[in-house]
């Protein structure tokens, strides 16, 4: 029997998109704070530059 | 001195290199499992939820990596209460955050499954009640971590609250094998089979089954591996600002 004719696919389809959209929402985070810890250290590294020139 | 605040060196770009390649694995080895529980795994029974049977492979896979992410948590209290290593501490809280989503999923999809097979979204069986439980406990771990300033005082609390939370993991396994519960106890006997339908797994959806589990570790330990790294420099990085505004 074809997967998608059965009147439970729509529950196995969402319980898929349950896991893989969990697990990339959490890698996309992961990501987006690495980013943000680059934009930082790249600050402090500036900061700490016109400190130590001064 | 804590090993976080030392510079980076080449060391940590062959870790950083390593998890890379884990996460790659990780990719590859996933797309492959939904291959092979879309296509290659039999279908379940009317009992078992018909197509929605094949929600089981990645939910008890969720459920191992939710609940094993407890047990790493506690370990790695246990051992900063030995160590007073500060990255015991950061290995315990990635473990936790990750187990958060892990055990959202399981919840989630344990649900997706409930509802054509029980007729029910959710009931108060004593298995999911604990395993609910044990998601508000991963919760209320990460709010007691934001809510304390002082990393060493913060490390302390949250290993022995980690510790006292991993007990809840051997519990929510037995709960399903000792007592009446509708929830299935698909691996080792339990005292009301005939009740939970007698869901044996039969050698093929074992293959298939230790195939999801082992994914899952992988997406486990390059998550955990990354988040780790990422609370290494975020602590570095919290020195520096402290050093900097001592200075100014």
């Amino acid at each position: 029997m074809n997967l998608l004719q059965d009147k439970n696919a729509v529950y196995l389809l969402a319980a898929y998109g349950v896991f893989l959209g969990g697990m990339t929402l959490y890698f996309v985070s992961l990501v987006l704070r690495r980013r943000a810890l680059d934009r930082d250290e790249q600050i402090i590294e500036q900061v700490e530059r016109e400190e130590t020139q001064q | 001195m804590d090993n976080a605040l030392q510079p980076a060196t080449s060391s940590s770009a062959s870790r950083d290199q390593i998890t890379r390649a884990i996460g790659w694995a990780a990719l590859a080895m996933l797309l492959v499992a939904l291959v092979i529980v879309f296509t290659i795994a039999p279908s379940g029974d009317v009992r078992s939820g018909g197509e929605a049977q094949r929600i089981f492979y990645f939910h008890l896979s969720s459920a191992w990596v939710g609940f094993g992410a407890w047990l790493v948590t506690a370990y790695c209290g246990i051992r900063y209460l030995k160590t007073r290593d500060l990255q015991w501490d950061r290995r315990a809280h990635a473990s936790a955050e990750i187990g958060v989503l892990f055990i959202v999923m399981v919840l989630l999809s344990g649900m997706l499954w409930g509802r054509p097979t029980w007729n029910a979204w959710w009931t108060w069986d004593f298995k999911l009640t604990l395993s609910a439980l044990q998601f508000l406990m991963y919760v209320a771990y990460l709010m007691l971590r934001s809510g304390i300033e002082n990393p060493e005082q913060r490390a302390r609390f949250a290993s022995v609250y980690g510790i006292i939370g991993a007990l809840t993991v051997p519990l929510n396994f037995l709960v399903s094998r000792v007592l009446q519960s509708i929830h299935p106890a698909v691996i080792g006997p339990s005292v009301n089979a005939a009740q939970q339908g007698d869901f044996g797994v039969s050698a093929d959806r074992t293959i298939i089954l230790m195939f999801c589990l082992f994914t899952f570790t992988l997406i486990y330990i390059f998550l955990f591996r990354t988040r780790v790294r990422l609370l290494e420099r975020e602590d570095a990085l919290a020195v520096r600002k402290a050093a900097l505004v001592e200075v100014s």
